[in-house]
């Protein structure tokens, strides 16, 4: 699978909206959907809302006003912004519930750039397959523990150690690369 | 970073949605111990976000939805304009603030936001100083200079004479904040980095190319034969054809020579350094000792590539390159700041309120303005 470049998308959807869209719509939906889902502590109404989002990106043309080295940090903020105010507007009609959750800060979106998402998945494709399986099920397609056991015909166990040995291979793989993880700044002692 | 099993396992459930208001509690808290927690955390939350940008087609019934809403919600836009455009108010400001820094330092982002950036100027033969920011063309000696807002090209015509008179010398000089390309007469690339000056000939006569430096930058010597030599500080580089990385600030401790490919000669005194690629040659500024070491000099001359790189640099240092980078003086205070070392790195065009923002989340520290200078502290 290839992964097509911010630029192109929103260059795409300068010459035709429709096809940029759904590029945009293939590349992030999914990723913006489990974002959504980490406010709302919900699936369905998760999607509810990203769609809602995409269709505002569209109808109004705003796309057009972003900025392209940052579009993975546009998208997200939008989402997040999205989430706070269907809770509000849910809150109107509820008891307030309080999902505090924890932040994701805002910085690791600006470490999301087309280079990076190529490598990941180059090695996620690289781990031995039932790792592989799993880190795609829960990581890549937002599936729960549930599902992905179920489809794999292993336990929900099985499922949390793979998942932990894929995060602990790709981490080592990027390890070397702490350094090229942008953005980020390490204080530590002088000894 | 190392985190440690238990916080991984939470990390996982958070981020796959698995995880309960408990484990939520026991990771905020783990967070809130430490910014290099925190920085872990980035980590992992960039590497898992990457992999699901990753993911690929979405499921259609989505995209069905988001069709049919599109084709009727631009029949009735009109009735929506108003929430839309409030929205997009919204959601460019949290874009282009992060809201931490805004509500700590209101004043910061916006003695930012009025400071001008510098000029890259061009010093000629006779003194007369020309401004590089639109593009321009003009003749000096027979050879055509060109430049644009991003670069300046020598271009010697092949009648040009080489010869008996001393060539004119000009002098690039690229102020703090800004970064500049210079393609000399013969070929030569240099790229200069900010708080750079660079003096050279319009062309090249004669059996020796020679250019003199202050401050920080690549060269990719055009082969062919003559030397080509440059003077930084106290030390002097001769080479044929290679790419190397010279940085040689007046106000750094030790001038540094970094070689990409190729061989190059570094004098200093009566002493001559043969370097290999891969290695650095460090000169002390004062005391003229020399120290050669193996480095990545990928990640040295980074900064020609638009990212700015560091690796276990003292705070000193790194409000240092942060001045000359964005042109903004700094002052700190705070002991256990002095004691630190910094590894790291951005993207050069990142917004220095962002730059800081991460810099005072991860070490517990504060940035305000005073007296034009801004001001570090421990939280």
């Amino acid at each position: 699978m290839t992964i097509i470049p911010d630029q192109e998308i929103l260059s795409r959807f300068d010459e035709n909206p429709r096809d940029g869209m759904k590029l945009l719509f293939d590349k992030y939906y999914t990723s913006l959907v489990g974002y959504a889902g980490k406010f709302l502590g919900d699936r369905s109404r998760a999607e509810d809302v990203v769609q809602e989002f995409y269709i505002r990106l569209w109808n109004d043309g705003y796309l057009k006003r972003a900025p392209v080295r940052f579009l993975p940090s546009y998208l997200y903020a939008g989402v997040r912004n999205a989430c706070c105010s269907a809770r509000s507007r849910r809150d109107l009609l509820r008891a307030p519930v309080d999902i505090a959750g924890v932040e994701i800060p805002v910085e690791a979106f600006i470490e999301i750039t087309d280079e990076r998402v190529e490598r990941v998945t180059v090695e996620i494709g690289r781990l031995p397959e039932r790792t592989r399986l799993v880190v795609q099920g829960v990581m890549l397609r937002g599936q729960s523990y549930k599902e992905v056991a179920a489809e794999l015909s292993i336990s929900v166990n099985t499922v949390k150690f793979l998942l932990k040995e894929g995060v602990r291979r790709l981490r080592e793989k990027f390890r070397g690369g702490a350094r090229e993880i942008l953005f980020l700044f390490f204080g530590k002692k002088r000894g | 970073m190392n985190i440690p099993e238990d916080i991984l396992d939470i990390m996982l459930d958070t981020l796959s949605g698995a995880a309960g208001e408990e484990e939520h509690r026991r990771l905020r808290e783990w967070l809130d111990a430490s910014g290099s927690h925190r920085a872990g955390w980035q980590e992992l939350c960039a590497l898992w976000y990457s992999g699901s940008v990753g993911a690929g087609e979405a499921p259609g019934k989505a995209w069905e939805y988001i069709l049919a809403r599109h084709a009727r919600g631009v029949r009735r836009r009109w009735i929506l304009r108003g929430s839309v455009v409030a929205s997009v108010a919204l959601l460019l400001a949290t874009f282009l603030l992060p809201r931490d820094v805004a509500e700590r330092s209101p004043d910061l982002s916006s003695w930012l936001g009025k400071r001008v950036p510098g000029r890259v100027e061009l010093v000629l033969a006779d003194g007369s100083r020309v401004a590089l920011d639109r593009p321009a063309e003009r003749w000096e000696e027979s050879v055509r200079v060109a430049n644009d807002s991003a670069g300046v090209r020598y271009l010697a015509s092949d009648e040009a004479e080489t010869g008996e008179r001393s060539p004119a010398l000009h002098t690039l000089i690229v102020p703090r904040g800004g970064e500049y390309r210079a393609t000399l007469s013969d070929g030569t690339v240099v790229e200069l980095n900010s708080g750079t000056t660079l003096r050279f000939p319009a062309r090249f006569g004669g059996e020796t190319r020679e250019a003199w430096l202050s401050g920080e930058a690549y060269f990719r010597v055009n082969g062919g034969g003559k030397p080509f030599t440059v003077h930084a500080n106290r030390v002097t580089v001769t080479v044929t054809g290679t790419g190397f990385n010279v940085a040689a600030y007046p106000d750094d401790r030790a001038t540094g020579v970094a070689l990409a490919t190729g061989s190059v000669e570094v004098r200093v005194g009566d002493r001559v350094e043969r370097l290999s690629p891969g290695y650095r040659v460090e000169v002390d500024n004062e005391t003229l000792e020399t120290r050669v070491e193996k480095v990545d000099v990928a990640a040295i001359a980074a900064w020609k590539d638009g990212v700015l790189r560091f690796d276990d640099i003292p705070l000193e240092e790194l409000m240092r390159r942060l001045e000359r980078w964005y042109d903004v003086p700094f002052d700190f205070r705070g002991e256990r700041l002095e004691r630190s070392l910094f590894s790291g790195g951005f993207r050069r065009y990142e917004p220095l309120e962002r730059v800081l923002h991460v810099l005072g989340e991860v070490n517990d520290a504060v940035f305000r303005v005073e007296n034009d200078t801004i001001v570090i502290s421990n939280k």
